[in-house]
């Protein structure tokens, strides 16, 4: 460096120098670095990993199953009704649709008397859906399927007393109505169990609205009445019923293509 | 500087203290404001000046119980200090590669002491050195502190950079002729303005 840029360097120096810290800036800079270095720095490592996989998990399940958030939440919040005819998981609760079994010519007045199943029938069922099992194992399934046995053996749906406080709450119409459909295809009474189902069917609850037109359906196959499954099967595949309940209308509407 | 500190220091980190314990001491005191000092005069008056100075801090803490008298206790802290600088440096760049924010925000609340018309004309000399020492690469522009502004010899400068002495020679005069030019274009820093 020649003696110019050195002088220059001094002069710099000087400023840098006039410029250092005073005591006042690094006692302050020392409180601040004291006080960030007391502070408990908690490290919950598996919290913050926990919430990643917990928010990753539920991410997946919304984006591979949609439906089955809004299952989740309602199975959690609603409280725990009469099983469902069919499946053993079929408590599920499904988005709001319209039921289209509320139109007459689904109505059972088509069955006058039970009627004894083909075997050939009862075969093709079977093959069908495996999973569900055809009304002949229904009616064997039926009494020990129902959860309130009070409502599964005493008489269907008997008039409440008059000094109760309260009219029944629609939870307990749908279950008596569950255990006269149980009840009904213990006996082998299919009339009276589509005629349950059918009511079940006009339910302010969607799923069980879904559930009761599976069941009639599958009733409807059984019984070689193949359109009318077919309507509602498909319509159940329309409405996007739920995963498993809609699996078992596609399966049935398997069938209905054959 | 720092050799009352040294004989306090020296008996401060005892293995394996955990950091509230060691916070605790009154010594630590000392160990910061040293700290915060060197950082300062390395980093310079800057807006994340806190946060350096508590990143090195962390670092000194965590580093002091192997600490081995090999050197003194200041040049063992400038160590530091220049290290987590330039750890930053490059993190910054990284950061400013995948995000592309603005230039770098100019340093316009700068804590410099302003008392009277020399000093604001010392402050003004200050900030335009600061601007032309940005200029530099961030070890050439340390070593320029270090040994020119900080007063330290090239071995300090060595040991503190972790560098060979001949890389900091190097470095060095490549600093110096790059600041040089810079400040001759400047009239402020001509010898011949009084003070």
């Amino acid at each position: 460096m020649s003696a110019p840029d050195l002088e220059r360097l001094r002069v710099a120096k000087r400023a840098y120098d006039a410029t250092r810290p005073s005591e006042v800036e690094v006692q302050a800079g020392v409180r601040r670095a004291r006080l960030w270095l007391g502070r408990p720095k908690p490290r919950r490592r598996w919290f913050s990993k926990g919430l990643v996989f917990a928010v990753l998990a539920l991410g997946g399940l919304a984006y591979g199953k949609p439906h089955a958030i809004g299952e989740l939440v309602a199975h959690v919040t609603k409280p725990p009704k009469a099983p469902a005819l069919v499946g053993k998981h079929a408590a599920y609760p499904l988005p709001p649709v319209e039921a289209p079994a509320s139109d007459p010519a689904a109505a059972p007045p088509v069955l006058a008397a039970p009627v004894a199943l083909p075997p050939p029938l009862e075969v093709t069922l079977r093959e069908v859906a495996p999973s569900n099992p055809p009304p002949e194992l229904l009616r064997a399934k039926a009494p020990r399927r129902v959860t309130a046995p009070s409502a599964a053996s005493e008489p269907p749906a008997p008039a409440p007393p008059a000094s109760a406080a309260s009219e029944p709450s629609g939870a307990a119409a749908e279950m008596s109505a569950w255990g006269r459909v149980g009840q009904a295809l213990a006996q082998g009474d299919d009339t009276e169990a589509l005629s349950a189902l059918q009511q079940l069917s006009r339910s302010d609850d969607e799923r069980t609205r879904d559930k009761a037109d599976l069941g009639r359906a599958q009733l409807f196959m059984a019984h070689g009445q193949t359109e009318k499954a077919c309507a509602l099967a498909r319509s159940l595949t329309q409405r996007r019923a739920g995963s498993r309940i809609e699996r078992q209308a596609q399966v049935l509407l398997k069938s209905c293509a054959r | 500087m720092d050799q009352s500190f040294v004989t306090a220091a020296l008996e401060l980190p005892s293995p394996g203290l955990p950091l509230e314990q060691t916070l605790a001491r009154e010594e630590s005191d000392e160990l910061l404001a040293l700290l915060y000092r060197q950082m300062r005069s390395l980093a310079g008056p800057r807006q994340d000046l806190d946060d350096l100075v508590q990143a090195a801090a962390e670092r000194a803490l965590k580093a002091l119980p192997r600490f081995e008298r090999r050197s003194s206790l200041s040049t063992f802290t400038y160590g530091i200090v220049y290290r987590t600088l330039i750890d930053q440096q490059r993190w910054y760049r990284r950061f400013q590669r995948r995000f592309s924010l603005d230039a770098r925000e100019e340093p316009e609340d700068l804590a410099f002491p302003r008392s009277s018309e020399t000093d604001l004309r010392e402050l003004t000399r200050a900030r335009r050195l600061y601007a032309a020492l940005d200029t530099l690469p961030q070890e050439k522009r340390a070593t320029l502190i270090l040994h020119d502004l900080e007063g330290l010899d090239v071995s300090e400068v060595a040991k503190i950079s972790g560098a060979k002495e001949a890389t900091v020679r190097s470095r060095l005069r490549d600093a110096h002729k790059k600041l040089a030019e810079i400040l001759r274009e400047d009239p402020l820093f001509d010898p011949e303005v009084p003070a």
